[in-house]
């Protein structure tokens, strides 16, 4: 069971991870109209990880703190290793500091927090 | 006196009946425009048509019908609509009456022609979604390739999700994102518009010829398929990814 739940929130931070990366990545790309293109992908990958959240108990209170914790550093360890290998690459416009707002903004949504 | 001549035996019109003479008006039969569609149920075309109809008032420059509702059988999630229009239009009005008359979720794509030809130059998923049709009215485009590396970066982020949620994943969904790697994958590589049909067969190429069986049964070989996703997605990002080191030499 714990071994279940421990699956399904290495699942949720994955995906949660995804849904950052992209936004900060189409907050880079400054044509308009080619941004609203990804916004479909962008509500799928927010749903998978919804689809996650919602086997994780509790359904639906917030987390516990210790949870919450462990998958804030998951996911910004893991957004920030993957915009900074960007950022390596000469990939401009990539805001950093936006990260955690982001990140607690789908995690209300998601009533992790 | 003017005499309308009717046989005598009709069912339904006994000698005597009275019966109302009325001019018959033929409404102009929209025609539709269909690119490279082999073969489509005859309910899609007359769910086209209905859309088409509904949409009228808002005068669209055209409007184009693509993605899986046209690929055989009923399996699509949604409907690909592409609308053009160099003015701003209320989508959210338009999905809630496209859904609540037709009663399919609609995804739509407010675009002016201009902004739709630099998608189609730039966006292999706009070029695959284009390889074939349904339109108001004819759309022909000459466009040429342009690789900017930023925005493949963000259309290949959506396939990394293939091997983590693999167990989890249906096959439809598998299929989708693998698709779209592919499809990255030529566009990056051969540097020219692509198809639809080019990218089944570099799937078939790459994965066998059984892959679409294995993956509408969803009965994939996972470390086979894995080792061979992971090897052309690592391969499509590190070309991305140099892209963008030169792009902003």
């Amino acid at each position: 069971m714990n071994q279940n739940r421990n699956k399904l929130l290495d699942l949720f931070i994955g995906n949660l991870s995804n849904v950052v990366i992209h936004k900060i990545l189409e907050n880079a790309v400054k044509d308009k109209n080619i941004r609203s293109r990804y916004e479909k992908e962008l509500i799928s990958s927010v749903e998978i990880a919804l689809n996650y959240r919602n086997k994780i108990n509790p359904i639906n209170t917030k987390l516990q703190e210790k949870d919450i914790n462990h998958i804030k550093d998951k996911i910004v360890k893991k957004v920030k290793s993957e915009l900074k290998s960007r950022i390596n690459k000469n990939y401009k416009n990539i805001d950093l500091n936006s990260i955690e707002t982001i990140l607690d903004n789908y995690l209300k949504k998601l009533k992790v927090i | 006196m003017d005499q309308i001549y009717l046989p005598k035996n009709r069912f339904g019109l006994s000698v005597g009946s009275h019966v109302l003479i009325k001019e018959a008006r033929f409404k102009d039969e929209e025609k539709l425009i269909f690119y490279n569609i082999r073969k489509i149920e005859r309910i899609k075309i007359i769910i086209v048509k209905e859309l088409f109809n509904m949409l009228k008032k808002y005068s669209f420059d055209n409007i184009i019908i693509t993605g899986s509702f046209l690929d055989s059988g009923f399996n699509f999630n949604d409907i690909d609509i592409i609308l053009i229009k160099n003015k701003e239009v209320n989508i959210n009005k338009i999905k809630n009456e496209v859904k609540e008359n037709l009663g399919i979720d609609p995804h739509l794509i407010l675009i002016d022609s201009k902004s739709l030809l630099k998608g189609i130059s730039i966006d292999p998923l706009f070029q695959t979604m284009l390889s074939s049709y349904i339109s108001k009215k004819r759309f022909i485009y000459h466009v040429k390739p342009e690789i900017k590396y930023k925005l493949l970066d963000l259309s290949l982020l959506k396939s990394n999700l293939l091997t983590e949620n693999f167990d989890i994943l249906a096959g439809s969904q598998k299929l989708d994102l693998l698709r779209n790697l592919v499809s990255i994958h030529i566009f990056i590589t051969k540097k020219h518009i692509i198809t639809k049909e080019e990218v089944y067969e570099k799937i078939k190429e790459i994965f066998g010829n059984d892959i679409f069986d294995n993956l509408r049964n969803n009965t994939l070989n996972k470390k086979d398929f894995i080792k061979k996703y992971n090897s052309i997605y690592n391969k499509t990002l590190e070309i991305i990814l140099n892209g963008v080191k030169n792009e902003s030499k």
